[in-house]
């Protein structure tokens, strides 16, 4: 078979792994279905526990819900990063190398389920928004809002494999994951930035994760705090920074490995 | 004697093994800083300026609390599956040593670790907002919530057999988590929600414990509204019952082997 047919063959194989994972354990859709509810309420009323009479404000209720989508996508995302150290601690990712795979190929399989998490759980929130909270949900800006998923979903796939590589080692990944899963998002315009002091959002531009999280939200709200172009443009660098950290990252692991017969970066 | 020995020795174990990780404890640490400046900034920019820090105080000792709940539950969830895979369960299981100790062991350090989280955190809120003549009360709040988590323990036995029924740790802890996250006033008083959510929250121990802790922060104790929550020891009990059940309905019957 030639290189690139047998890449497809390994990429289809991960994809099929991650398809019946999810669907031998049922569990993740019923916990999907269970658990956005839940987190839609928490995090809109800790935003307006401040200020309770914005529950009444369609903008900010559609500000929220796009922020809080952009929450789902790197959550269900960011999870995927434990793959890598329970397929360690199962034996798989050895077998997996030895046979001519990759870490971020053999990443793809869990990422599946990622995808299938978001696209439950994103339309899931919106009509929970809508019904529950009354919100009348809009998007300001469709065009831009695919382009910035395409972009985050690229990004994200990415960085869920340069955090499996980083925490690899770790016994307890979980900790780490629970953290980042909100600290990305929330440090990166989720919250819409129109909602923040001005100090702040200026910080804001500073984090490479801004240039992924904003375009979503500001999508929907049509309020851009940059120029579109320059905000695409630099999240495309971002994207691709990413992609030569995640291959330089992966040499290193395999380097250590063979030098040290065991995972881990440091 | 002999019980006392081993939950000594897999104590021990357990403290090692969260040292070999403290670099994701210090990571924790951070955690409910960010969320509370980010959320008190999003607030007096709503409120235009009029957010106070008591409001910023309220979320961070929530939100620290949150923190040491989720630890908890994903801690023991991971457990379980952990020794599902690698067939550690089945060696505890056959070994002469009560399942219940190691999981008191695992649990009691993570508690332990937790609790020296929460100082911090609540000693450098509690020194911004009240001044440095109430940081005896973050010392006081220790004693408290060393007794208060221990319904918590009870719970998460029963995330643990509903990892073992589901598989997957991930599923199981995020339901558990979203449910309790959002009806126990970590990050908001539990009278914005409606009254269905609101009763549930009474029923489960966090918002009591969540409540108390920033009473106790706060220097406003009442001895005893403290009283009724000895009642909430009900739910050790009961998460024992329903591990003891669970072990031989299930486990035992079923297996642990992946």
């Amino acid at each position: 078979m030639s290189g690139r047919g047998a890449l497809a063959g390994r990429v289809m194989a991960e994809i099929e792994r991650g398809l019946r994972g999810y669907a031998r354990y049922r569990a993740w859709l019923v916990s999907d279905l269970v658990s956005w509810p839940f987190w839609t309420m928490f995090f809109f009323l800790s935003i307006l526990m401040y200020s309770p009479d914005l529950l009444k404000s369609q903008y900010h209720l559609n500000a929220l819900t796009w922020s809080f989508f952009s929450f789902i996508l790197v959550s269900s995302f960011t999870w995927a990063a434990n793959s890598l150290s329970t397929s360690i601690q199962q034996g798989i990712l050895e077998n997996v190398l030895v046979s001519g795979g990759s870490v971020r190929l053999h990443v793809t399989g869990r990422i599946v389920i990622s995808l299938l998490d978001f696209a439950i759980g994103g339309p899931f929130l919106l009509l929970i928004s809508a019904v529950g909270f009354g919100t009348n949900i809009t998007v300001a800006r469709p065009d831009l809002m695919v382009l910035a998923l395409i972009q985050a979903i690229a990004f994200l796939y990415l960085f869920s494999s340069v955090l499996s590589i980083m925490l690899v080692a770790l016994r307890s990944p979980w900790i780490v994951l629970n953290v980042v899963q909100f600290a990305v998002p929330f440090t990166s315009g989720a919250i819409p930035v129109e909602v923040l002091p001005p100090d702040l959002r200026a910080a804001l531009t500073y984090s490479p994760f801004f240039y992924i999280i904003h375009p979503i939200v500001a999508s929907a709200t049509g309020n851009f705090y940059l120029h579109p172009d320059q905000l695409f443009l630099t999240g495309f660098v971002v994207v691709l920074s990413l992609a030569a950290l995640g291959v330089w990252l992966e040499k290193a692991l395999m380097r250590r490995a063979l030098m040290r017969g065991r995972f881990s970066l440091f | 004697m002999r019980s006392l020995n081993q939950l000594v020795g897999v104590f021990e174990a357990e403290v090692k093994t969260f040292l070999r990780e403290a670099g994701a404890f210090l990571f924790m640490l951070m955690f409910p800083f960010m969320i509370s400046f980010l959320t008190y900034g999003a607030g007096q920019a709503l409120t235009g300026g009029a957010a106070s820090p008591k409001q910023w105080l309220y979320q961070l000792i929530g939100l620290t609390l949150m923190m040491i709940v989720f630890t908890m539950t994903s801690s023991t969830a991971w457990f379980f599956r952990r020794g599902l895979m690698t067939g550690r369960l089945e060696y505890i299981l056959a070994a002469p040593i009560n399942p219940f100790i190691v999981i008191a062991a695992s649990s009691i350090s993570s508690v332990i670790f937790n609790i020296i989280n929460f100082v911090f955190i609540a000693s450098l809120g509690v020194l911004v907002v009240y001044g440095p003549h109430q940081l005896p009360a973050t010392f006081l709040s220790i004693l408290y919530l060393a007794a208060a988590l221990l319904p918590i323990i009870g719970l998460n036995l029963i995330v643990g057999v509903m990892t073992l029924v589901f598989r997957e740790p991930e599923p199981v802890t995020n339901a558990f988590n979203s449910v309790v996250a959002a009806v126990s006033g970590f990050a908001y008083p539990t009278t914005l929600l409606p009254v269905f959510l609101q009763a549930i929250g009474k029923i489960l121990p966090y918002s009591h414990v969540v409540e108390s802790t920033r009473e106790i922060l706060s220097g406003s104790i009442q001895l005893a509204a403290y009283s009724p929550q000895i009642l909430l020891l009900g739910y050790l009990v009961f998460g024992l019952w329903v591990y003891k059940v669970g072990e031989s309905l299930y486990v035992r019957k079923r297996g642990v082997s992946w």
